[in-house]
């Protein structure tokens, strides 16, 4: 239940909120009109009750009238008196006509028990001359009998009857007063009138007179004060004066004197009897009038409570929709802001905050922004580099506060760190001897130390950038741009050689190398690199191969000569038999051929220097070129061939072209070639075997019978100077370059060189070379 | 041999020149040796010669340069080149100036005579 409230909308909650306080107040509404309603219910039975007693008071009042002309006319028979009581008649017809009209139940067939359907009986009666008496009789009983019907209801608690209460006594009283004085008038009417019978009649009237006067005492006890007041007037200055002064004087005397005669007895009497008349009417009007001020009271209250009804509702139900509203409003202005703090934003808005738990909510909201704000301007600053940005947490319990603060601490350690890194790194770049550089990714220089500067002779400014490449010689800058160029797009290290300008105007050889640099995270930065003078040492290079170039031509030069010399007396002591001259022809020739072979063999030493020098200068130029590899092979062979004894044997099992330098894969072919002459002497026969391991590699090996290798040289044959000796082997003459310089040329053709030999059972070398074209 | 082929020798050093003449001469044929590489244009203009072997460093001359004028001159453009260096590295350059053929010093005299007759020979075939 309690999940199933809260996870209704809150439109809805606010709403079954306001349904219930509605619902009690349309119930409290209707139940108070109710009760008006039932208040206005119960006067109006009151009045109703009232307006009955007054017509019941009009009939017996009505009738009081008709009995005193009845009496008087049954008692004179004079035509006055008669047409008094005719007149009377129809009033009375009217009362018992009005009365009869009222629908109630206490007044159903009242003209039976109160002998009023004998009424027409009496009057014919009455005027064919029957007595007074009788007459008397009859009225005076019909008058008590109605007076029974004249009930008054008790007042109880009731509220609304309480104040006319005492009215509707009195009114009671007074129509009792006003038939017993009746009845005592009119029997002193009579007596004054006949002069007979006066003690009889006055002792029968006496207990008449009794009940007189215990109603007055009644009346004296229940009356309102305001009533009593205007009852003493009516008694001390009305006709009722003389009347009530001549009954007491003549009930105390019990003796009628003769202050009145008949006729005076009747008026005054009647002026007497119609003030309690008067004034019971006037009672009952007053009455009414205050029943109908109370009733008309209730019904503006009944009216009044419905509409106080509609308008609670109304505005109970608008107040409740308001507040729904606002609720809903001011929650939907703190979603949306929770909603851009959520998303990051700063500088939320929120306005009327109210002073309750929503209002601390968007007080809250306001102040994680302000917070947000703070961290976001803090962190912008700390991240420019400015640590002393204030900033404080919030509370002890700060988490991002103090992560802020960490952050910034620790930045402002590794910015020093770092600061000071560079520093260093500043201080040893411009304390080293050489020139140092660095550039950014995109090439552009943004670094150069102080060595550069002072070498250069220019200002840094004038260097970054682009600026340094003034200072290279214009002939170099095409090669070098092609060399970092290449480099750079690869992230390669690299190496190159140009001539820079010297602030002395002097271009110098400088010997560049740089490697690319990365950050921590491993993104490309640029290149960093150092710049060596090597002039000195590229100057004596320059002399040094200019002088091996020469000297070799210099020494071959001689070389040449001699050996044509010594071909041409060969042939000459071969073709002519020089012997025949008695000379010591097998000395000669023999000493002619040695000469010829030590030529050949200085000749090799010689362009071994020369390969040497150039290998070791970087000097090894390779003249690159398509070429077919049995041309080569063939030449080569075919060269050899015609110096040598052993039989040279080419199984060719790859036809293919090559790209590279001919003249020096030709040159390591013959070197494999005359070793394997050189290493095996007692046999005479060299294989050669061409062949495609894969498709883009053909490998050529050169097989002997000689001597072979241990396996403990295999690999430092390739290396320089290095020769295989031993005690017990023939030692064969050579600087032992021969298979260095033709594993340096095999190894710039990228491709490989290897031996498999075991002592004794020949040997086999092997290399490969890529093929890159067929 | 009907009749002695001719041979000019272009190198400024005289013992090679001499030792290429005395060898060629031993072998039949009539050779003049010219050291200086401005006489050469006269003295091939004043006789003709068969075949002509030539130094790549003579004093003064670019040999492939000269090798190269020669090849372009109509009326010698024919006569063969043999071009010797003491750079075994250098046939290529030689061949692209026109050499038809290369010989790295120190040469072998089997090698040098076998080249000399084969072009004379091949060069009488295209003659006729």
């Amino acid at each position: 239940m309690n999940n199933f409230f809260r996870r209704l909308p809150l439109t809805t909650k606010l709403l079954l909120l306001t349904l219930v306080p509605i619902l009690l107040i349309v119930y409290l509404s209707i139940e108070i009109y109710h009760q008006k309603t039932r208040n206005v219910q119960l006067i109006q039975g009151y009045i109703e009750r009232i307006d009955e007693s007054a017509d019941i008071a009009e009939l017996i009042a009505s009738l009081q009238t008709e009995c005193r002309h009845s009496f008087a006319y049954a008692l004179t028979r004079d035509i006055n008196s008669h047409t008094q009581m005719e007149t009377q008649r129809l009033v009375t017809d009217l009362a018992i006509k009005k009365l009869d009209q009222r629908n109630d139940s206490t007044l159903r067939n009242f003209e039976d028990y109160t002998s009023l359907k004998n009424l027409n009986g009496v009057r014919a009666s009455i005027d064919s001359g029957t007595s007074q008496d009788i007459v008397m009789q009859y009225y005076t009983t019909a008058i008590f009998r109605l007076n029974t019907l004249n009930v008054v209801v008790p007042a109880g608690n009731n509220s609304y009857l309480k104040p006319v209460f005492n009215d509707l006594i009195t009114q009671k009283i007074l129509s009792e007063m006003a038939t017993y004085l009746g009845i005592i008038r009119s029997n002193f009417y009579n007596v004054l009138y006949t002069r007979k019978n006066m003690v009889g009649i006055l002792y029968g009237l006496s207990g008449i007179f009794d009940l007189y006067k215990s109603y007055e005492i009644e009346l004296l006890t229940k009356a309102s004060p305001p009533f009593l007041e205007e009852y003493k007037k009516v008694s001390q200055n009305t006709a009722l004066r003389p009347t009530m002064r001549y009954i007491n004087k003549t009930f105390q005397k019990s003796y009628f004197d003769s202050l009145y005669d008949a006729e005076t007895w009747w008026k005054i009497s009647a002026a007497g009897i119609d003030q309690l008349k008067d004034l019971q009417q006037n009672i009952i009007k007053r009455v009414q009038a205050s029943m109908n001020t109370v009733y008309n009271k209730e019904v503006m209250g009944q009216q009044s409570a419905l509409a106080l009804l509609i308008i609670a509702v109304l505005v109970v139900f608008a107040i409740m929709f308001y507040t729904t509203q606002v609720i809903t409003h001011l929650l939907t202005g703190l979603n949306e802001a929770a909603q851009k703090i959520a998303r990051g934003i700063t500088g939320v808005e929120i306005k009327n905050v109210s002073h309750d738990v929503i209002g601390s909510l968007g007080e809250s909201i306001l102040k994680i922004d302000a917070h947000n704000k703070q961290l976001a301007e803090a962190a912008d600053a700390i991240g420019k580099g400015n640590f002393n940005v204030p900033f404080d947490p919030r509370s002890a319990d700060d988490v991002l506060g103090a992560a802020i603060i960490r952050m910034k601490e620790n930045l402002r350690r590794f910015t020093m760190e770092i600061e000071k890194s560079k520093e260093q790194f500043r201080e040893v770049a411009d304390s080293a001897p050489v020139m140092i550089w660095m550039t950014d990714e995109n090439k552009q220089c943004n670094f150069v130390n102080k060595g550069w500067l002072n070498f250069s002779g220019r200002k840094k400014e004038q260097e970054l950038g682009y600026g340094w490449i003034e200072g290279m010689h214009p002939d170099d800058y095409t090669r070098c741009a092609e060399v970092f160029d290449d480099a750079f797009v690869q992230r390669r290290e690299y190496s190159l050689e140009y001539r820079f300008r010297r602030e002395d105007g002097e271009y110098r050889w400088v010997r560049e190398t740089g490697i690319p640099r990365y950050s921590a995270e491993g993104t490309f930065e640029g290149y960093i690199g150092s710049c060596i003078d090597v002039h000195e040492t590229k100057m004596h290079e320059q002399r040094k191969d200019d002088f091996i170039r020469m000297a070799s031509h210099e020494l071959k030069t001689p070389v040449t000569s001699i050996k044509g010399y010594v071909q041409l007396l060969l042939t000459m002591f071969r073709e002519h038999d020089l012997s025949k001259e008695g000379l010591y022809p097998q000395a000669i020739q023999t000493s002619l051929s040695t000469i010829d072979k030590q030529i050949i063999k200085l000749n090799r030493l010689m362009s071994e220097l020369l390969d040497l020098s150039r290998i070791d200068s970087g000097k090894l130029e390779l003249k690159m070129q398509n070429f077919d590899l049995n041309d080569l092979v063939k030449e080569t062979v075919d060269d050899l061939q015609q110096t040598t004894k052993h039989q040279i044997l080419v199984n060719n099992n790859a036809d293919c072209k090559l790209f590279g330098d001919k003249d020096r894969i030709s040159q390591v072919l013959l070197n494999l070639l005359t070793n394997a002459i050189k290493y095996s002497p007692k046999t005479d026969s060299i294989e050669i075997n061409v062949c495609r391991p894969s498709q883009s590699i053909v490998s050529i090996s050169v097989k002997d019978n000689g001597i072979g290798i241990d396996k403990k040289d295999h690999e430092k044959i390739f290396e320089r100077f290095y020769r295989v000796e031993g005690k017990t082997e023939q030692t064969y003459p050579g600087f032992g370059i021969g298979l260095f310089i033709a594993s340096e040329i095999i190894n710039r053709h990228n491709g490989t060189i290897s031996v498999e030999s075991e002592k004794s059972k020949g040997s086999t070398f092997t290399f490969t070379l890529p093929i890159t074209e067929n | 041999m009907n009749k002695k082929e001719k041979i000019l020798v272009l190198d400024d050093d005289p013992d090679i020149g001499t030792m290429i003449k005395m060898m060629l001469e031993y072998k039949g044929y009539s050779v003049t040796v010219s050291e200086r590489a401005e006489q050469a244009n006269e003295v091939l203009k004043n006789d003709e010669f068969d075949l002509i072997i030539m130094d790549m460093l003579l004093s003064g001359v670019n040999g492939t340069d000269l090798c190269s004028e020669f090849k372009k001159d109509n009326s010698i453009a024919h006569i063969p080149v043999i071009m010797i260096s003491a750079h075994p590295n250098a046939k290529e350059i030689c061949l692209q100036a026109g050499a038809d053929e290369f010989i790295s010093k120190p040469f072998d005299m089997q090698d040098i005579l076998s080249k000399i007759d084969r072009l004379i020979h091949n060069s009488k075939i295209t003659e006729r």
